[in-house]
């Protein structure tokens, strides 16, 4: 294998361990603000897809506006989704396994809601990064491994940001270290969980629309990615920003390359090895996340 | 009074026994598959009652210990040509180790750590299903082996007297020593160590328990269809099998065993559901959740530390919630 | 032959015990020695490492060095569970019942799971063996109920419980282990002055059937008419032990408690 192809592979790797590293992120966020497992975050992804899918696909609003529109709706749907649902459950403390199992049953719905609503055939609309194959010296790139790579770059840079220097940002950090402490200080737990909830459902919504190109749209494909996605979050280490980012983009690459030069059949069985191997030995991930229980 | 109360769980039991037994007589061959998928699928809800319900450990792995199960007895019967009892025999035991290995992530891992070694588990078999041609049949599937009984008459009685025996067995262990270290892990694992629980040992018995009646309903579901793929055991089976175990009240023996003959029989019966089954059926849940959970967390309790507030409201559906 | 005699009545022997959390040093080079049917007493400011001791005596947190001897047995490194068998009972600072369990099912937790007894086949097939095993520790369940005054109670759900008999509760619970050393964690905290007596009288009662306790409190006068030996914690070591009436006189953990020019305690 020459150095260019193993380049090609990286690079392909990485655009698919950015798809796993957004609903990674989410799937973080969320378990950071609420300590809340997200098991729909993956259908979540899909059903972002689908919207962009009509938006832009069969009503044929421009890329940008409908991208836009997406997000929002996903947005929305977020917000709505925590007021509603999760956070009544988390003020009564309910059991967080019977959470967990509500999380599964929404994953559940959304498959099957964008089954009724769109079928089962595998669908896709006009790539909008176009589909002419770029060479650089010896390599030969699709031009959306580049926009999603920079696409994303740019988003992770406008979110840390938020997070780190925004009041709000502030606050739902606060709110995810010391609940009870920050609602003492006037912070609204409630607005704050859904916000995050917003925040996760719209990177999901970013990561539905920039996934088309790769791979085409079915009611399934997001439990695949999830499944990465969960690998990935674990691996990186569980409410990390950068572990999620880190552990998506590892599991992408892994996999990629495991593909070329073993067997693509087996791929998933290397990935979950790989967490099995991190799980046993360093539990916490890479980044490995303080969590001290007071007994 | 507890005499009473035990004597009436056993006569409930003999009661759905009997009308079991019965069914068959009035049932189209069709709607007596449907009723020997739903005794089928009770027997793999017992075990997930055992795992979920009393000990609290998360699984979306159940459709592969299945699936382990029924290939298991496939793949001796129609590959080494042993008989169908020894097959099913040695399916139930190797399901049992297997599932007993899955117990050891347990031992450091909870709530969605563990949840997803056990979704990993079930892609990693539904992976080796789909490539080990050779032996499964891939794609394809696996056919051409003999039932327990040639009769399948037979075949459903004895699965409806494997399903009493069954649940009579998961009750006692509900009300013995073992029930109550099961439930103490999932309410305080650390307050049931310091009482003198050996968790990791009720761990692994409450995951080798779950994995023995996933394969006995395996062995069953392959001489129910004299055919296997791997499209029987996705995670949506994983999903259904939770749903049951969930509507079931997590608590309760009938409750699981009326839960799941119901869930499974709806579609066939309500024809609008056939389709969209797993739509309805999440949205259930999703309310089921919602307004059970959070509405039945009384001030009474709300006092006790918040690791405890865990089964409140379950007296409430364990008489059998199986209003699915 | 004196010396002999000594080292038998001692229950617990804890020498230079050190557990450090990351680069907080929350236990150091502790020494303790609680002699057998001894109610000795643990006390220190907030954060002076008193739970953190019961969290290392009974095995949930791995120690960083020293030694803890139970009845001349080392058992620094076994899992809680085995410590529980060894006759090590607790209790805790936020009581930690089972909310949805009844306060029989509650104290039969004690009889804990994997010590011998009937076994699963026993339980599935219901085998007189499981029967008379279940028989018995049905029957000591109910005599500790019996002793710590909860007969009453026995079925009603352990949520739906007054706080004060919740901690009662889990002291029967711990009895149920069949204790040679009690833990009790801030047992009086968020009692009334009522039960605070009527926890005293179950105190001393655990006491008399021969059972040494060693007892975490804040109230002084709790402490004054209980504990026969006391011990003092400060930033994770000992400051002092004695008798409380030679404690409270002791200036360094006057100083400790109230900082310095503080008045006597109690």
């Amino acid at each position: 294998m020459t150095v260019a192809i193993l380049f090609q592979l990286i690079l392909n790797g990485l655009a698919m361990g950015i798809i796993y590293a957004l609903p990674a992120l989410g799937i973080s966020l969320i378990w950071n603000a609420s300590g809340l497992f997200n098991f729909a975050q993956g259908d979540l992804l899909t059903l972002g897809g689908y919207i962009m899918l009509t938006v832009f696909g069969k009503l044929n609003i421009p890329f940008i506006p409908a991208f836009m529109i997406t997000v929002a709706a996903m947005g929305l749907l977020g917000y709505a989704l925590s007021q509603i649902y999760f956070y009544p459950m988390l003020e009564n403390k309910v059991n967080p396994q019977i959470i967990l199992i509500g999380t599964v049953a929404f994953s559940v719905f959304i498959r099957n809601l964008v089954l009724v609503i769109w079928g089962t055939t595998p669908q896709t609309y006009t790539n909008p990064f176009g589909s002419q194959v770029m060479q650089i010296g010896e390599l030969y790139l699709m031009p959306h491994v580049i926009w999603i790579v920079a696409i994303v770059t740019v988003l992770l840079s406008l979110l840390q940001y938020f997070l780190r220097s925004t009041m709000v940002g502030i606050a739902m950090r606060a709110v995810a270290q010391r609940q009870t402490a920050s609602w003492l200080m006037g912070i609204r737990n409630d607005r704050m969980i859904a916000l995050t909830f917003l925040l996760s459902t719209s990177i999901a919504a970013v990561s539905g629309v920039l996934i088309s190109p790769i791979l085409p749209l079915t009611p399934s494909m997001g439990g695949m990615i999830a499944v990465k996605a969960m690998a990935a979050v674990l691996i990186g280490g569980l409410g990390s920003f950068s572990g999620a980012l880190i552990g998506g983009v590892a599991v992408g690459i892994a996999e990629t390359i495991f593909a070329a030069i073993v067997d693509p059949a087996y791929r998933d069985i290397f990935i979950f090895g790989i967490l099995v191997l991190f799980l046993l030995f360093r539990p916490g991930g890479i980044f490995k996340a303080q969590v001290s229980e007071k007994v | 009074m507890k005499k009473v109360k035990t004597l009436l769980h056993k006569y409930i039991l003999l009661v759905i026994g009997f009308i079991l037994l019965i069914l068959p007589l009035f049932t189209s061959q069709y709607e007596f598959y449907v009723v020997e998928r739903g005794v089928q699928n009770a027997i793999q809800v017992l075990g997930l009652l055992i795992l979920i319900g009393y000990s609290g450990m998360m699984s979306l792995g159940s459709a592969a210990l299945l699936a382990t199960g029924s290939y298991t007895y496939g793949i001796l019967l129609v590959k080494l040509g042993i008989s169908p009892w020894l097959g099913a025999l040695l399916a139930i035991i190797i399901t049992t180790l297997i599932g007993t290995l899955l117990a050891f992530p347990s031992f450091r891992l909870a709530g969605p750590f563990l949840v997803v070694t056990t979704v990993g588990f079930g892609e990693i078999v539904r992976i080796l299903l789909l490539n080990l041609e050779s032996l499964t049949g891939g794609a394809y599937g696996l056919e051409g082996y003999e039932n327990l009984f040639a009769d399948s008459r037979l075949v459903y009685a004895f699965m409806v007297v494997t399903l009493l025996l069954v649940a009579v067995g998961t009750q006692r262990i509900s009300n013995s020593k073992l029930g109550l270290a099961l439930k103490s892990i999932r309410q305080d694992e650390v307050a049931a160590e310091i009482m003198g629980v050996d968790v990791r040992r009720a761990k692994m018995v409450s995951f080798a328990l779950s994995a023995m009646l996933a394969g006995l309903s395996g062995v069953f579901l392959a001489n129910l269809t004299g055919y296997m793929s791997p499209d029987s055991f996705t995670s949506a089976e994983s999903t259904t099998y939770l749903l049951m175990v969930v509507m079931g009240g997590m608590n309760s023996v009938v409750g699981a065993i009326i839960s799941s003959i119901v869930i499974t029989a709806l579609p066939e019966f309500l024809r609008f559901l056939s389709s969209s089954r797993l739509l309805v059926y999440s949205l259930v849940l999703l309310i089921y959740l919602r307004v059970h959970w959070v509405k039945s967390s009384r001030p009474s309790c709300a006092g006790v530390a918040k690791k405890l507030k865990i089964n409140i409201g379950n007296n409430k559906s364990g008489r059998g919630g199986g209003n699915g | 032959m004196a010396e002999q005699n000594q080292e038998n009545r001692i229950v617990l022997k804890i020498e230079g015990l050190t557990k450090r959390f990351g680069g907080l040093v929350a236990v150091n080079e502790l020494n303790i020695n609680v002699e057998q049917g001894n109610i000795c007493a643990l006390i220190g400011p907030n954060g002076s490492g008193k739970t953190t001791v019961l969290n290392l005596i009974t095995g949930i947190y791995p120690i960083n060095g020293g030694k803890i001897e139970f009845l001349g047995e080392p058992i620094q490194g076994l899992p809680p569970h085995s410590v529980c068998w060894r006759g090590i009972a607790r209790t805790f600072q936020n009581i930690r019942i089972l909310g949805s369990q009844t306060v029989f099912e509650n104290a039969l937790l004690g009889k804990g799971y994997g010590k011998g007894g009937a076994g699963i086949f026993h339980t599935v097939l219901n085998t007189p063996r499981y029967r008379k095993d279940m028989a018995e520790s049905t029957d000591e369940v109910n005599e500790i109920l019996e002793f710590a005054g909860l007969t009453e109670l026995r079925r009603e759900r352990a949520c739906n419980l007054p706080y004060g008999k919740q901690r009662i509760l889990e002291i029967a619970r711990a009895l149920v282990t069949k204790p040679k050393l009690l833990l009790l964690d801030e047992p009086a905290a968020g009692l009334n002055s009522q039960e605070i007596y009527t926890l005293m009288e179950l105190i001393s009662k655990i006491n008399e059937r021969g059972i040494s306790i060693l007892l975490i409190e804040h109230r002084m006068e709790f402490i004054g008419k209980l504990a026969d030996w006391v011990f003092v914690l400060n930033h994770g070591s000992k400051i002092a032990e004695g008798t409380f009436d030679v404690i409270k006189e002791n200036p360094d953990v006057i100083q400790a408690y109230l900082g310095r020019g503080g008045r006597k305690l109690a």
